[in-house]
């Protein structure tokens, strides 16, 4: 494989590679739920400030302040000589960094008061009149706000400790981020984080009530709060707390990690995908982008009541050899030895925040705090091991009904950055498409819900597994002429019936690897609209002249700073973009929430591209039956009624706006809120299942000596005969290669 | 294992050379007239000089073995066509007019970037590259679209000389000299060849496609370019059963025929078993990791003989490619020997001497 640079990056071949993806670290996730586009406060609270200080002083350390001037600076320059669209260093430029800082800091509104936002906002000077070795008062004086203002809650937080929390009939909203305001008073933020506590507690009282959802008792429920309010209340305090020190005692240093907070707060006035990197967060990101890389075996998910558990070991891997780690296992917390036993507590943070702090490419060391089934907690010692990780991650089946239709579902366009002369997941999907072939298949779907991206060469490679030779996609960068990207290898893979699977987290790499298949007429597309998100990035470091770029690579020396840069958007064949306005799938299946997945146009800051001149030629193959599938499709829309009539209280469970926390209320809220989300899986595996799933015999030989393998098999088959949207694509399938037949 | 196929160079230009220029005067001139031909004739002549080492360089391209002797006629022939291209540009227009003068000017030129192979200022090399699957699927396409701006200059050129030749009362009598006969037929046999050579080199490219993917272990690639070969060499035959031998001379067509049928057998089956074996070859490592992740005593006898057949079935499977393999490597060793010699032979019969 070959790194895709535009030429005026060539010279930096071998240290820069693009990444175009939603979210570069994409990795397996629930195809099946819904995902709520709202993020709610009580749950953001948090969400800025993962992550540490031995920085005890009041005043921002005068060597930072000087080194920040000289990083913004820089980052200024990166973002002015190589962003897509860069930006005027104008006044609204700098009020709008300070803005967005201080909503990054704090983005649910618990520490920062009105008066902050006031007199913080006033600080000169602006962006376009900082200069190396200059202090940044704004900057400083936010570090000092923001210092004093945690203090004031931690010492809240103590006094809301010692005192029983009164039950009485308020209520917490649930708000989009952006309409987060700061509280106008100190009494009414700790209004505030009273009603943050009381929604904790009743959430964990809620989910420590025996019994599944439809059976859980109101009054056991109510009992549970009564009874055991000191202890909820502790554990839910302390839990915040821990938080707040975590802040303060960020690993890269309470300062540091502000300033990040700040450059990244510049990147992200860009475009929603440009970021700012410290150099361990960049090599964080490269390990988790990388195919290939140091784990400890272990692959996580998420248990309703939102506790992080253990899916599956890896067999051979560090966590397998310990022979204590189960699958099913809670995993409380993540201890790292090699920083002073520093501790982060998993509970409440989502699945892929906990993903990295467990694989957290600082250490190579953690102890995994557990809590077994039987209740039994204990800590196992784990050492990273260099795995190939992924391996596993392309699995064919063969789908046997009308017709045998093999089936790929592919997460991510990932790669290995060690080695990139060659195509990793292309050549994976290759592999399996061989067994499949194997197998005699029919027609083949390949499954790209909620693949947010990846490697753009990956995304190039695997088109052109399917079609003969010719363009896949253009690339255009900012002052350059627009570079056609062609099939690297004649031939196909696969030349029969091809489905893609598409849905509203497919984004970027997805996206373009559908519409060239699509403009090929080498593949129907079934779904819905994707997420629109046409533009690459690449890697950079921050350095404040581009004559420096290769040097500093080459030295990558860790107190280097890197940004992801929005460099390119990409076009189709015939000129156009999916840039913020997503793919129409040829046969759209019903959705109960089609606005929730409204996708890159609905984020702040995003590029809105024309279409431009060039055009690639290429011949197309003959049409395919669009019209005809898409009407035969739609006769057997009823088998979407089940879903479709949940529309209502799903979205009421997703945006609930208002909640009650008066305990009576809140349970009974609650259990519509899970009934909801049930009923939506029931829903979705509910219908008659046209096929029946098994593996290919070459998987089957593993499967039969590796317990491992065969688990997994039985659990993706499980996933696969409960998917409605799966049910109808195969049937379109099945009437594709009728109609080729 | 390399094999080399003979390159030729090409003799578009001398094609065109051959149509072209061979004039004489009507009677009854006028002073005028007398000028305009002189002029015409001092702009003409040194095509004589082109066509002549053409010639040389064409009977040593198809007779002479010795390369660095044919080099040496085609630098001498390159040498004629830019010193003529000089010349040419440093006459004078006639009487004011320099159209005449431009079109032969142009034509050389174009003759002359095409010797030099240098295409890229001719045509639009970026459309070219963009149009192209690979450098040598771009280079024969920036060849096909820089002889056909030859061709347009050509003709360009024959145009001018016409009007030229009405507008000053010159009558331009076209004649053949033996040395344009003997281009001409030269032209026919190379142009015969190279409808044929294409043919071959399609699927000669593809397969060492197939062959570098295969020392790769590159799944991917390996059933891209069988795929691609099989096709090329099923297209190829059908193209070449359009063409008829070359005046009772089959030999060229059956070399490339043998060469097809070789590479259509070693793509859609010999080599098939290559991707298969390296999925054996993956499966087997991770039958092996998935064991040795199993203590000794709870390794079952059954897991134990179904890891044992796989291991039995992967060597026998690995003596299977070496033998296909050398099978494979001693055909294409003779196919392409036999195109080669088979070809060199072909051009030695046909060009004139």
């Amino acid at each position: 494989m070959s790194i895709t640079l535009a030429s005026s990056f060539a010279t930096y071949a071998l240290a820069v590679q693009m990444w175009i993806g939603l979210r570069s670290h994409a990795r397996h996730r629930d195809k099946s739920s819904p995902r709520p586009r709202y993020v709610f406060f009580l749950m953001i609270a948090f969400s800025a400030m993962v992550g540490v200080c031995r920085n005890d002083g009041l005043n921002a350390s005068p060597a930072l302040r000087s080194h920040l001037s000289e990083r913004i600076w820089a980052v200024l320059y990166m973002l002015g000589q190589f962003h897509y669209r860069p930006l005027p260093l104008d006044e609204a430029l700098g009020e709008a960094v300070r803005h967005d800082f201080l909503y990054n800091l704090d983005g649910g509104g618990l520490f920062f008061l009105e008066e902050d936002e006031r007199s913080l906002l006033s600080v000169p000077p602006d962006l376009q009149q900082i200069r190396p070795g200059q202090s940044v008062p704004f900057f400083e004086m936010s570090v000092v706000r923001f210092r004093q203002r945690i203090a004031e809650v931690l010492q809240l937080l103590d006094s809301m400790e010692k005192n029983p929390i009164p039950w009485n009939a308020d209520t917490v909203e649930f708000i989009p981020r952006e309409e987060v305001r700061f509280t106008s008073s100190a009494a009414e933020r700790s209004h505030r984080w009273s009603k943050l506590i009381r929604h904790q507690m009743l959430t964990l009282a809620y989910f420590r009530t025996a019994g599944e959802t439809g059976k859980k008792d109101a009054a056991a429920f109510e009992q549970g709060i009564k009874g055991g309010e000191a202890e909820l209340r502790t554990t839910v305090i302390r839990r915040e707390k821990k938080r707040i020190l975590e802040i303060l005692n960020h690993r890269d240093g309470f300062e540091n990690n502000m300033a990040s907070l700040f450059l990244n707060s510049i990147a992200g006035r860009f475009d929603p995908h440009s970021l700012f990197l410290s150099g361990a967060q960049r090599r964080s990101l490269e390990a988790l982008l990388s195919a290939r890389s140091f784990s400890y075996g272990i692959s996580l998910g998420r248990t309703r009541g939102g506790e992080i558990r253990i899916e599956r070991l890896l067999p051979g891997g560090p966590a397998w050899k310990s022979s204590r780690i189960n699958s099913g296992d809670i995993v409380l917390e993540v201890v790292y030895p090699d920083e002073g036993n520093r501790s982060v507590d998993l509970a409440d943070l989502g699945l892929e925040e906990a993903t990295a702090a467990v694989n957290d490419v600082r250490s190579a060391r953690i102890i995994l705090v557990l809590r077994k089934p039987a209740g039994l907690q204990l800590r196992v010692p784990l050492l990273k091991e260099k795995l190939s990780v992924e391996e596993n991650t392309v699995t064919g089946f063969v789908l046997d009904g009308k017709k045998r239709i093999g089936y790929i579902y592919l997460p991510a366009f990932y790669t290995d950055l060690e080695n990139r002369d060659v195509a990793v997941c292309a050549n994976d999907v290759a592999k399996e498409i061989l067994k499949l072939k194997r197998e005699k298949i029919d027609g083949l779907m390949l499954d790209l819900r909620g693949n947010g991206g990846g490697s753009v060469n990956e995304a190039v490679h695997l088109a052109g597994l399917f079609i003969d030779q010719g363009p896949i996609v253009i690339r255009s960068s900012r002052g350059e002429k627009p570079v056609v990207m062609k099939d690297p290898s004649r031939g196909t893979v696969y030349d029969g019936p091809l489905v893609v699977m598409v849905n509203g987290q497919s984004a970027s790499a997805s996206e373009f690897f559908v519409k060239a298949l699509s403009d090929h007429n080498r593949a129907i597309i079934v779904g819905q609209r994707t997420y629109g998100k046409g533009s690459g990035q690449v890697i950079l470091p921050a350095v404040s002249d581009r004559s420096q770029i290769q040097a500093a690579m080459q030295r990558g020396d860790d107190g280097l700073d890197f940004l992801k840069v929005t460099t390119d958007i990409f076009y189709d064949l015939t000129g156009q973009t999916h840039q913020a306005s997503g793919i129409q799938p040829d046969v759209l299946l019903p959705d109960p929430l089609p606005e929730e997945g409204a996708g890159e146009r609905s984020s702040p800051n995003v590029i809105l591209a024309s279409p431009i001149a060039k055009k690639a030629s290429f011949e197309k193959l003959r049409d395919l039956p669009r019209a005809d599938l898409a009407r035969k499709s739609g006769r057997r829309s009823e088998d979407f009624e089940p879903i479709m009539s949940l529309a209502r209280p799903l979205r009421r469970a997703l945006l609930p706006g208002k909640v009650s926390l008066n305990p009576t209320e809140f349970f009974s809220g609650m259990q519509d809120r899970m009934k909801a989300f049930e009923g939506f899986e029931r829903a979705l595996g509910s219908g008659r299942l046209p096929f029946e799933a098994r593996v290919t015999s070459y998987n089957a030989e593993l499967d039969r000596v590796d317990p491992y393998h065969r688990d997994l098999s039985i659990h993706l088959i499980e996933k696969l005969s409960h998917d409605l949207y799966l049910n109808e694509a195969y049937r379109i399938a099945v009437d594709l290669v009728k109609a080729s037949e | 294992m390399s094999l080399k196929i003979c390159k030729r160079a090409s003799f578009r230009p001398l094609q065109a050379m051959a149509l072209l220029i061979a004039l004489a005067m009507a009677p009854g001139l006028s002073a005028r007239n007398s000028e305009a031909l002189d002029y015409m004739s001092a702009l003409s002549e040194p095509s004589q000089k082109i066509m002549a080492d053409m010639w040389e360089y064409v009977r040593a391209q198809a007779h002479n073995k010795n390369p660095g002797q044919v080099e040496a006629k085609r630098r001498t022939l390159i040498n004629t066509v830019a010193n003529t291209h000089q010349a040419t540009l440093r006459r004078p227009p006639f009487q004011g007019d320099s159209s005449y003068r431009d079109s032969v000017a142009r034509f050389v030129e174009t003759m002359l970037l095409i010797l030099r192979e240098d295409y890229a200022a001719i045509v639009n090399m970026e459309e070219v590259a963009e149009q192209s699957y690979d450098s040598m699927e771009a280079y024969l396409l920036a060849k096909k679209k820089a002889n056909e701006k030859l061709d347009e200059a050509a003709d360009r050129l024959t145009k001018a000389e016409q009007a030229f030749a009405e507008r000053n009362n010159i009558k331009l009598v076209y004649t053949e000299s033996p040395i344009s006969k003997n281009l001409k037929k030269s032209a026919e046999v190379m142009d015969y060849y190279n409808k044929i050579y294409l043919v071959f080199f399609r699927s000669y490219k593809e397969e060492a496609y197939l062959l570098e993917a295969m020392k790769k272990d590159d799944v991917s690639k390996i059933e891209q370019s069988r795929e691609s070969l099989g096709r090329s060499a099923k297209q190829g035959l059908k193209a070449l059963s359009d063409i008829s031998d070359y005046q009772g001379d089959a030999a060229v067509r059956k070399a490339c025929r043998a060469y097809l049928e070789f590479v259509q057998t070693e793509a859609d089956e010999k080599t098939r078993l290559f991707g298969d074996f390296i999925l054996k070859k993956e499966m087997l490592e991770k039958l092996k990791k998935a064991l040795d992740a199993k203590k000794q005593q709870d390794v079952t006898k059954e897991e134990a003989d179904a890891f044992n057949a796989k291991v039995k079935d992967y060597n026998e499977t690995l003596t299977r490619i070496k033998q296909v393999n050398a099978e494979l490597n001693d055909g294409r060793r003779n196919a392409v020997d036999s195109w080669n010699t088979q070809g060199n032979a072909f051009i030695d019969r046909h060009v004139p001497r």
